[in-house]
């Protein structure tokens, strides 16, 4: 079942395309990480997605509801986090979260609903304005104020994008907390974020999405042949010894261990015995898995790593 | 379009023009009808002995209604202009717009509602300034025509409605709140002008409602020339209002 489906979406402005027949399914409970460069087309999809932009063709489907430009309701089961919130200066936050409400017609206690919002994304017992926020605690109310009239989808446009480490983090902790409990689009470029909260991801390049793959399948698929050995024996020995072995294409000798490039017909397994009939005591042997920055750059760069 | 309009009415509170119309409408109201009574005065005690001898008639009441009008013709306009601008400019300059319509707000009822919670301002100050006008007019010349003020202010109140219909266009098609400003400015000015010319139809324009409220203020209302001006000004307000919705709801924000 699909919370999102975008289907052949294509979107110019003034002659340049900036998607070119965008296809999306976001499964209902997934975090889904739609990742690209600046200018990949990310924030387009999520301004055509809430209907801030035109498209030139093809379908969004919300909730299985096809949706049409002048048509508000469908917003109602979706809560959108901009890369930077802008907010009436002279609101609070709780002033600014009763007009939410009462712009979705929602029917929940106010007073209980902001107080439980703003606990969750630590903003509780603030009564200052919003002009006197700083980025990050601006950032928490735009995550509120999507969450106040509990959508079923989060959009969240490079939530981290513009925010210190401490921000950031605390952006993270609030998305981790709603992994499973809502279906969230995640936009983001910081590839390090994407790994630790995203089960899909999705990376779009020059308006085209180029892979789509779950975290764990895309690692698997992107694995080099590479293993890291950490073992007790002086690295010399090591050195003296791997090159005789045929499971050993090449190596390199690491602080602690070794990376090991797998000769093309060998496998973990052969390696992993070879080093046993060496006598070699092994304290640590693992496959090294690619991040997805790595992916990323190569996937972007059309296989040309930097 | 409640809920939207509650939520105008606070921007327009919390931002201190809830005062500054009223504020302004009421010094005119105030000082409009003291500077028409005792205005000869001044100038006689201006004069020097030795200086030309000039008779300046009585003031009479028709000459608070002039002032008065002339006031808010040109000064609270001006201040309408810059306000009404930055109102329909500020959501779209200050990035708001984006937060604002990913909720289940439709476009149109947004821009009217913006439209709406001004003009009722407007209209409030109007009355409000116009019942002030009229006892400080009453309390210094003994008499006034009540319907006089009511005629003018509504008349004042529909040319209000054409500037801010010309001040949302703008905002609607322009990208900065100095060019939306600067140029329904220059249309204020020029709708003006063109109010002054008496042939090609061009004095049933709504520059020329100016001369239709003079013509109330000393009773000399035609009644034909009076309804096609004020039809004019209304069926161009509307286009106005209606253009600039159509372009609203192709604006990519």
């Amino acid at each position: 079942m699909n919370a999102i489906t975008v289907k052949n979406l294509t979107k110019s402005y003034q002659g340049l395309i900036v998607l070119k027949n965008l296809n999306l399914e976001i499964k209902k409970g997934e975090v889904y990480g739609f990742i690209g460069k600046n200018g990949a087309g990310k924030t387009t999809t999520i301004n055509l997605i809430l209907s801030l932009i035109h498209k030139d063709s093809g379908d969004i489907i919300v909730d299985n509801e096809l949706i049409l430009f002048t048509n508000q309701h469908y917003k109602s089961k979706i809560g959108y986090v901009p890369d930077v919130p802008v907010f009436p200066s002279y609101m609070t936050a709780k002033d600014y979260l009763i007009y939410t409400l009462e712009m979705f017609s929602s029917n929940v206690n106010f007073d209980e609903k902001i107080d439980e919002v703003l606990t969750f994304v630590s903003l509780d017992n603030n009564k200052k304005k919003i002009s006197s926020y700083s980025r990050g605690m601006k950032q928490r109310l735009a995550i509120a104020q999507a969450l106040i009239h509990d959508p079923e989808i989060l959009i969240m446009d490079e939530p981290t994008s513009a925010l210190d480490p401490i921000g950031r983090a605390d952006v993270m902790n609030i998305i981790l907390k709603l992994k499973g409990k809502k279906t969230i689009f995640y936009s983001t470029h910081i590839l390090d974020d994407v790994e630790k909260v995203c089960d899909r991801i999705g990376i779009l390049n020059e308006g085209e999405l180029i892979l789509e793959e779950s975290i764990e399948n895309l690692q698997e698929e992107f694995s080099t042949r590479n293993i890291y050995v950490q073992t007790k024996n002086n690295l010399d020995v090591l050195k003296e010894k791997l090159p005789t072995l045929s499971s050993v294409k090449a190596y390199r000798l690491e602080q602690k261990g070794v990376g090991i490039k797998l000769s093309d017909d060998a496998t973990p397994n052969d390696l992993l015995k070879d080093l046993v009939a060496l006598d070699i005591e092994i304290i640590e042997f693992r496959q090294v898995r690619p991040s997805v920055e790595e992916i990323f750059i190569k996937e972007t760069n059309n296989g040309k790593t930097s | 379009m409640g809920k939207l309009l509650k939520y105008d009415f606070i921007y327009l509170k919390k931002t201190s023009k809830f005062i500054i119309f009223p504020a302004v409408a009421i010094i005119f109201a105030i000082l409009s009808p003291l500077t028409a009574r005792y205005m000869n005065e001044l100038l006689k005690f201006l004069m020097t002995e030795s200086g030309p001898i000039i008779s300046l008639p009585d003031p009479t009441v028709l000459d608070s209604y002039i002032q008065y009008i002339g006031n808010l013709y040109e000064i609270f306009l001006i201040v309408i202009i810059f306000i009404g601008v930055g109102m329909f400019m500020r959501d779209k300059n200050k990035g708001l717009l984006p937060l604002i319509l990913s909720k289940p707000i439709h476009r149109v009822k947004y821009l009217l509602s913006k439209l709406t919670s001004l003009s009722i301002l407007l209209l409030g100050t109007l009355v409000i300034s116009g019942v002030i006008f009229s006892y400080y007019t009453y309390f210094l010349f003994e008499e006034v025509d009540l319907l006089i003020v009511l005629n003018t202010t509504l008349l004042y109140f529909l040319y209000i409605l054409f500037i801010l219909s010309v001040a949302m266009f703008l905002s609607v098609f322009t990208k900065s709140y100095a060019s939306a400003s600067i140029l329904t400015f220059i249309i204020y000015i020029v709708t003006n002008i063109i109010g002054g010319f008496q042939k090609w139809g061009l004095d049933y324009l709504p520059g020329r409602i100016s001369q239709r409220i003079s013509e109330v203020v000393i009773g000399v209302v035609d009644p034909q020339t009076m309804i096609i001006t004020i039809l004019v000004t209304i069926v161009l307000s509307g286009l106005l209002l209606f253009f600039s919705i159509k372009k609203f709801n192709q604006y990519d924000i």
